[in-house]
């Protein structure tokens, strides 16, 4: 074998120092999130209490901080960790860099679940359940619907996706067109916006429990994940059975989405942004990529709900602040790819 | 010679409930390299698709060294067959070692990761065609021949007894394939069966010892390429007039080319 080789590309970067930094940050940006928020907090009350106990001062200081803050930073950090992870594995399973969580149905289906609930004047534990109920439901009639065509499988789910999506779209349109204007109507559009403002202890336990119980099966599969972008004929021969891994991943990142959502509404962006940005610092092997998708989302969410609680004086909707920040960089992406 | 380490015996099937190769049997020694040829249409990927199991058999058998392979599971019967596909650009930046130790898959648990070891052979394959300096380089930046030839030493990095390959050359220019054919030469030298199958009548001349010509999914003629291939046989299948040509090139080497008169 003669042909001398010219590198036609450079070599993948391997960027060791990257996880510890994102470890790092990620210790340090909740805890400076925890001095952000409308309630004016001097960082010697919020650390004092941290520290100390709540001792002494202001009785206000240990229920804003313990019911509301750090519910709200650690729902931050786990909903933009869990929706990278789960765009990354969505992504892979579907041989397809610019998929998002969203791809089966999922966010659409917890929003017509959410409408549901908030018409029909359910509380607020009740419409986040029946959020989660309805994702995971729109993603079982995805994955049934697909299976059933006669498509390869990743082509059936990403039909059968669009149409259900559009259906869920549809309901929410009617739902939102007779709801109430006064009280139903702004609470719904509220709520498809994407919004932390809701969260307490309990809605976050409720969501964070799939979210860990998804990430971490993702996790586990994060070899077989690789295997999974190169298509079903070679994952076959490589020994693997493709469609049974492609159901525990599609399983897992549903479930992790189903949370997300139920728990901030849709918020969008993050799960389409964050793995390509990962992917493109330290490469495609799930193995490195995936804890820092999760790290590099968490950060990121966090940092927008900061932003949203700060920004101006009204909440800025955190699903508006990702839009901002994901439309644009969406629009480089397809520049960027178009040149090479 | 030898005991027999591929017997394939009246493979047949196709796509749901249309058959498409009707009944292909052939037996091939350690060191074979077997060529597929007929025109479009023909059979030879759903044949390769067969072996592989991609689609399921309506009737065959076969037997590798000895134990029937008919009713392993995957991850057993990739300790056999490995599988060489034609290179597309993939999305995602693997790295050429990334690339080829995925061929270790079948070897540890689904919630596993590769060993020490696996990345080792991965490196080891690599370097066998050539291409240890490439190890961190992203695949799908490779040139279309580099490509083949990564996906090659990740089929190597499997350590199966067959090596199937669809069409390797056929995207390639000519320095590529040579250097393609070199490869499978050096496979067939370890004692590797190797199943290819190609467009070009002249390429099973150059690489292969046996040769299997297919037309709507029936052997039409088995055996060593010099014998099988014959003009009046390449005509009928081809359709069209054909005159295969011994020439003795400036190196006093004896090479067969196909022209279309």
């Amino acid at each position: 074998m003669k042909p001398a080789f010219t590198p036609a590309a450079t070599s993948v970067k391997k960027r060791r120092w990257l996880l510890p930094v994102l470890l790092t940050l990620s210790l340090i940006l909740p805890l400076i999130s925890l001095n952000i928020g409308f309630y004016g907090l001097s960082a010697q009350q919020v650390w004092g209490y941290l520290l100390h106990g709540a001792a002494d001062v202001d009785p206000n200081v240990p229920i804003i901080v313990r019911n509301i803050r750090i519910p709200r930073v650690i729902a931050a950090f786990a909903i933009g960790a869990g929706l990278a992870v789960a765009g990354a594995a969505f992504q892979g399973m579907f041989k397809n860099p610019l998929v998002s969580p969203d791809i089966l149905g999922v966010s659409q289906g917890a929003g017509l679940g959410a409408c549901v609930a908030l018409i029909l004047g359910w509380s607020s534990a009740a419409v986040q359940v029946n959020a989660f109920i309805f994702g995971i439901c729109t993603v079982f009639l995805t994955y049934f619907v697909g299976s059933r065509a006669r498509f390869g499988q990743e082509v059936s789910l990403v039909l059968a996706g669009t149409m259900l999506r559009e259906l869920a779209n549809a309901a929410i349109t009617v739902i939102k067109y007779v709801a109430d204007p006064n009280d139903v109507l702004p609470a719904i559009t509220y709520w498809l916006m994407g919004s932390l403002s809701k969260v307490d202890t309990a809605s976050l336990l409720f969501s964070l429990a799939p979210i860990c119980l998804g990430t971490l099966l993702l996790f586990l599969l994060r070899w077989r994940l690789n295997l999974l972008t190169l298509g079903d004929e070679e994952a076959m021969a490589l020994g693997i059975h493709p469609r049974r891994i492609r159901l525990v991943a599609v399983l897992a990142a549903t479930i992790i989405s189903a949370g997300a959502v139920c728990l901030g509404g849709l918020i969008g962006w993050v799960g389409l942004m964050i793995p390509h940005l990962a992917r493109g610092l330290i490469g495609a092997d799930y193995r490195r990529m995936l804890p820092v998708a999760a790290l590099m989302g968490g950060c990121f969410l966090l940092l927008m709900d900061d932003l949203a609680r700060s920004l101006l004086v009204l909440e800025i909707p955190i699903g508006v602040l990702t839009a901002c920040f994901g439309a644009p960089f969406f629009i480089m992406l397809i520049i960027h790819r178009g040149r090479s | 010679m030898a005991e027999l380490d591929l017997v394939v015996e009246n493979l047949r099937g196709g796509y749901g409930k249309k058959e498409v190769v009707h009944g292909v049997s052939f037996a091939l020694h350690a060191g074979d390299v077997l060529c597929l040829l007929g025109p479009n249409g023909c059979g030879k990927s759903t044949l390769l698709k067969l072996l592989l199991r991609f689609i399921p058999r309506m009737a065959g058998s076969v037997t590798c060294r000895g134990h029937n392979v008919d009713h392993l599971d995957r991850r057993h019967l990739a300790r056999y067959f490995s599988y060489i596909p034609q290179t597309d650009r993939s999305s995602f930046p693997y790295t050429a070692l990334e690339m080829v130790m995925m061929a270790r898959s079948s070897y540890f648990g689904t919630f596993r990761t590769p060993a020490q070891e696996d990345i080792a052979l991965a490196y080891q394959s690599l370097e066998k065609m050539k291409l240890a300096h490439l190890a961190d380089f992203p695949y799908n930046q490779m040139s279309g021949g580099q490509r083949q030839l990564v996906l090659i030493a990740r089929a190597l990095c499997q350590s199966t007894c067959i090596l199937v390959m669809d069409e390797p050359t056929s995207s390639l220019d000519f320095a590529n394939q040579q250097m393609i054919n070199d490869a499978i030469r050096l496979l067939a030298n370890e004692g590797k069966i190797v199943l290819v199958s190609t467009h070009s009548p002249a390429q099973p001349f150059a690489i292969a010892s046996q040769a299997l010509l297919l037309r709507q999914g029936e052997t039409i003629a088995f055996g060593p390429p010099t014998q099988t291939l014959t003009d009046q046989r390449l005509e009928e299948v081809y359709g069209i007039p054909m005159q295969v040509v011994a020439i003795t090139d400036r190196n006093q080497r004896e090479q067969r080319i196909c022209l279309s008169l």
